[in-house]
């Protein structure tokens, strides 16, 4: 009973694990891709959107800005995340 | 105004402050605490070395020049560290494990130990990294001709920059050169280095604080006012934004000072994952006021002002000397600090690389452990830091100090790019060659040289402007701005374009077509696949406990040897309880103990294993395989004697078995002998008895029974006479006498020997005339004898009706074969060796006048003669003897009439 049950523990930990790698490889992978000039303009709307009135304009540098440095903090934060839950699962390997 | 004196007083406080800090670190380092110094915060505010005073100084200069672009300096290394899974933490243990001491030994390790591609890239490192030494420097001057600029007495720029490169010489000599680690780690710097981190993150949040809410209207003000005052981002929209995403992302793997803190500098793994978030954060927080104070920087400077300097001008515009100097402290750090790490990197690099080897090659020097070649590399490092630096000065006062510090910097950026292809295709692609990597690292830096860095002096060296303009020779194709005829405007990506490509395809293309070397597959496959090998521990310092000495030693020498030891080596070392310290010449003299019982290079690579945690090198594993081989040899020498034993045993079994069986043939023959004498002893004894006491006897029966007795006398006599005959042929005491004569007289005489039993029995004999008229050299009675006995034999056995004896013959090889066949019952097959063994009669045959002794007798008598006697097998009824006579002891004159044996009539 209780050897079942660490066997299925055991086995949480290694489906656990292989998650996290692979967050661990697909996040740079998002990061690059929230960064690139296209997937920027969907989320900041691009000039010839902007042009239509002056209003869009004159914000869009703002709106960079936010976009980018919350990009930034976002990718942080899962960072500071994933390396919890690295060294939770992993011990001091 | 801020004091031109104060502010070197201030400078010359905050030197000696980080002296002091550096100094501790080093003496808490020696003391093996380690608790705060190599803990992840430190780790992460020394990888900031990354942000140089071109961070410090420049970004604000880059974002009043160019807008959003400089924030792709950032976000590229954000990537890299937040990816660190994919390749931080492969390089981190690489570097572990090989036990790398910079970028050029990893490039080198990986493909085959090459000490050409660790020369190449030494060279490449050290001329990327000039420039941007360069950069430090002139900011460094700019920074104080800010607040000397009014002073008459104020020194020049050039001769501020030269105090600061030798200022910055003897620190890095100091804590860089001090000692020759095992892994070529730097507490003291890196620590001192941790400091300056905070020191220019405080100065700049400082700065921007002040900016935001005590200049402006708190953030949106600068918002509003961002809009207007900001280039348009159309750079967001070139092709530059994701080149310099890239180049960034590059130079923090790539730049040799990362290298050197990143990898080299790291203690364990696990630093790594707090960094992966930490530095990232460190970056985000430089660049949040980054903005703002360029914003306002363009705001309020006067027109013409240079923007790498709003970071201190704004302040004193507005006369807050606290955080301007606070400011200068910061740019101060930025710079510093930066130029330390590369000094002591690239230093590393010039002597491990090309000084050492040519110091070894000239002096054909084979001992690294010897103080010699510590001085030289202690020697070699600290004058390749002044050459280092004396370069950066040199590069300063060439391009004038005029250009932008954004764009000197990513001259550096694009030359550490040169060395990634080789690195990733090392990490990830088996077939990467030595030649590959040489060759696209070559390519890259040529054009990376010609392209870039060479115009950078605008014509002032080596390349002259016309040259620039025109191509080299006038050839337009090769002009370094627009290389085969193709411009392309910004000629930061026209250069990465090119020298990418070409390196990239040389690499892959001369990859393909060459062979890797042994020891190149062998460190690809160990680089490849790092983490399918058991962690290596290494500590940051060459610690090994004497009681894992003393168990290796007791494994391999025996308890009481190692204690003997170890015992020995502690009152010579005048430890009196416990177990002797584990310095280098113990743990030598240990290896040698443990070389006469394992071999020298097993007993190396085990108490290297204990003592530094060093990897097994491949002439070990060589030296290691040798001893194998050696071994196996031993141990297949050992079967085949192991097998001969068993052989020899087993020949030993049949002997003992054959003894036995003799000894109780022996037993048996002393049992027959007294049977057989006691038979005929029995019959006189009884006989002569009733002689004597029957007084009435008559004559006739009188001389019946001595005839009995006599009869018996002679069988006795007979019977003892083949006894001994038998015993002299036996013991080889039988003397032969030899000389010529025919077969005719031998069968004659054997005939005549016999002729009172044949003719009683009637027997005809079949005799071979042409056999009979060959001459032979031979004992006439002892081979008659064999005859007799044969005759003996046939007439004996032989059931119905008169006996034929036939002798005929053949010739064998060199061999004359006689028969002697009878028509007798013949020999069952089974009995056919039996019969020469000694009282031995043909089972079922209770008729005992033979003693069983003729066959052995004749076979001796054979045997001594050079031949042979054996019973053959016969087509027809009877048996047949074969008597063998070698050729030898027949006469000359008749062999020939041996050619055609065949039997003839009588």
């Amino acid at each position: 009973m209780t050897e079942d049950r660490r066997v299925e523990n055991s086995e949480k930990d290694v489906r656990r694990r292989n998650k996290i790698i692979q967050i661990a490889l697909i996040l740079p992978i998002i990061g690059v891709l929230l960064f690139m000039t296209p997937i920027i303009d969907v989320f900041t709307g691009s000039d010839g959107a902007s042009t239509a009135g002056g209003e869009g304009d004159s914000s869009r540098v703002s709106r960079l800005v936010i976009y980018i440095f919350g990009v930034w903090g976002l990718l942080i934060v899962c960072a500071y995340a994933l390396a919890h839950f690295i060294r939770f699962s992993f011990g001091d390997e | 105004m801020l004091s031109f004196n104060l502010l070197v007083a201030i400078c010359l406080t905050y030197v000696v402050f980080l002296f002091i800090v550096a100094a501790l670190a080093e003496r808490r380092a020696e003391q093996n605490k380690f608790t705060f110094l190599t803990s992840p915060i430190v780790y992460t505010l020394s990888i900031s070395v990354y942000c140089t005073a071109w961070t410090f100084y420049g970004a604000v200069g880059y974002a009043a020049r160019s807008g959003l672009e400089f924030l792709t300096i950032y976000i590229g290394p954000t990537l890299v560290f937040i990816g660190w899974w994919w390749l931080l933490r492969r390089l981190v243990r690489i570097g572990r494990t090989q036990r790398i001491t910079s970028i050029a030994d990893l490039i080198s390790s990986r493909y085959g130990k090459s000490n050409l591609l660790g020369v190449i890239v030494t060279l490449l490192a050290v001329t990327a990294s000039t420039p941007y030494i360069a950069l430090q420097l002139q900011s460094l001057t700019l920074s104080i001709s800010v607040f000397a600029g009014d002073l008459d007495n104020a020194v020049s720029p050039a001769l501020t920059a030269l105090f600061m490169a030798m200022g910055l010489a003897l620190f890095t000599v100091i804590f860089g050169t001090r000692n020759i680690n095992a892994n070529e780690q730097h507490h003291g710097v890196v620590t001192a280095i941790a400091f300056e981190a905070v020191v220019k993150l405080v100065a700049l949040l400082a700065v921007g604080v002040f900016v935001v809410w005590g200049v402006a209207d708190g953030p949106l003000d600068i918002m509003t006012r961002m809009e207007q005052r900001l280039p348009q981002q159309e750079s967001l929209y070139s092709s530059r934004w994701a080149t310099l995403i890239f180049l960034s992302a590059t130079a923090i793997i790539c730049l040799p000072r990362m290298f050197q803190i990143v990898v080299v500098e790291n203690s364990s793994e696990r630093h790594l994952a707090m960094a992966s978030w930490a530095f990232p954060l460190y970056l985000f927080l430089m660049c949040i006021f980054v903005l703002p104070i360029a914003v306002m920087g363009l705001e309020l400077m006067p027109e013409g002002a240079n923007p790498d300097l709003f970071v201190l001008t704004l302040p004193l515009h507005f006369d807050q000397q606290g955080i301007a100097a606070l400011a200068f402290l910061g740019g101060f750090s930025s710079a510093t600090s930066m130029v330390i790490v590369a000094a002591i990197a690239l230093s590393t690099m010039v002597s491990n690389h090309i000084v050492l080897p040519l110091w070894l090659y000239m002096t054909q020097r084979r001992d690294p452990e010897s103080d010699d070649v510590r001085s030289v590399l202690l020697r070699s490092r600290r004058i390749s830091i002044a050459a280092i630096l004396a370069l950066g000065y040199l590069y300063y006062i060439f391009t004038g100090g005029t250009t932008a510090l954004a764009s000197i910097g990513l001259i550096a950026f694009v030359g550490a790019a040169q060395i990634l292809p080789a690195l990733l295709f090392g990490l990830f692609w088996r077939q990467a060659t030595r030649l590959g990597a040489i060759m696209g690292i070559v390519a890259g830096f040529i054009i990376w040289a010609y392209s870039l860095f060479l115009p950078s002096f605008d014509g002032s060296f080596i390349l002259t402007q016309s040259v620039i303009d025109n191509g080299l020779f006038g050839l337009s194709f090769l002009r370094p701005y627009a290389l085969f005829g193709v411009s392309i405007d910004d000629p930061l990506i026209h250069v990465l374009f090119w020298s990418m490509a070409a390196n990239t395809g040389l690499i892959v293309l001369v990859s393909m077509v060459s062979h890797p070397s042994a020891l190149e597959r062998l460190q690809a496959l160990q680089f490849i696949h790092i983490f399918g090998q058991r962690a290596q521990g290494r500590t940051s310092q060459p610690i090994v406990a004497s009681e894992d000495l003393f168990i290796l030693a007791q494994r391999i020498l025996g308890r009481q040897e190692a204690t003997k030891l170890f015992e020995k080596t502690a009152s010579e070392q005048g430890v009196t309880t416990g177990l002797p310290e584990p310095t280098g010449e113990f743990i030598h003299r240990l290896e040698r103990e443990l070389s006469g019982s394992v071999g020298a290079a097993t007993a190396h690579a085990m108490v290297g294993q204990l003592a530094g945690g060093e990897a097994v090198s491949v002439e070990e594993l060589i030296a290691v395989a040798d001893e194998t081989a050696q071994i196996m040899e031993y141990s297949a020498q050992l079967e085949k004697k192991s097998n001969e034993l068993t052989a020899t045993a087993a020949q030993l079994r049949r002997a003992n078995q054959k003894l036995t069986q003799l000894s109780q043939q022996k037993d048996d023959f002393l049992s027959q002998v007294s049977h057989e004498l006691r038979t005929p002893m029995t019959s006189i004894r009884s006989f002569s008895e009733i002689i004597r006491s029957d007084e009435s006897i008559d004559r006739d029966r009188l001389i019946h029974f001595s005839s009995i007795i006599n009869e018996e006398s002679q069988r006795l006599t007979r019977l003892l006479d083949e006894i001994l005959d038998l015993s002299f042929l036996e013991s080889g005491r039988i003397k032969l006498n030899l000389y010529t004569t025919t077969l005719k007289d031998v069968i004659d005489q054997a005939l005549s020997a016999t002729s009172v039993i044949s003719e009683d029995s009637k027997a005809r004999i079949i005799r071979d005339e042409r056999l009979e008229a060959m001459s032979i050299i031979t004992d006439r009675d002892r081979l008659s004898q064999v005859f007799i006995n044969l005759i003996i034999n046939s007439i004996k056995y032989s059931e119905d009706g008169p006996p034929v004896i036939e002798i005929s013959h053949n010739r064998l090889g060199d061999d004359l074969n006689i028969f002697v066949t009878d028509n007798g019952p013949g020999i069952p097959f089974n009995e056919q060796k039996v019969i020469f063994e000694k009282f031995e009669r043909l089972s079922g045959k209770s008729w005992t006048t033979g003693v069983g002794l003729g066959l052995p007798i004749s076979l001796e008598i054979m045997q001594h003669l050079g031949g042979d006697l054996r019973c053959v097998p016969t087509t027809t009824k009877g048996a047949r003897f074969c008597i063998s006579l070698p050729l030898s002891a027949i006469g000359q004159t008749h062999a020939s009439v041996l050619d055609t044996g065949s039997p003839a009539a009588e």
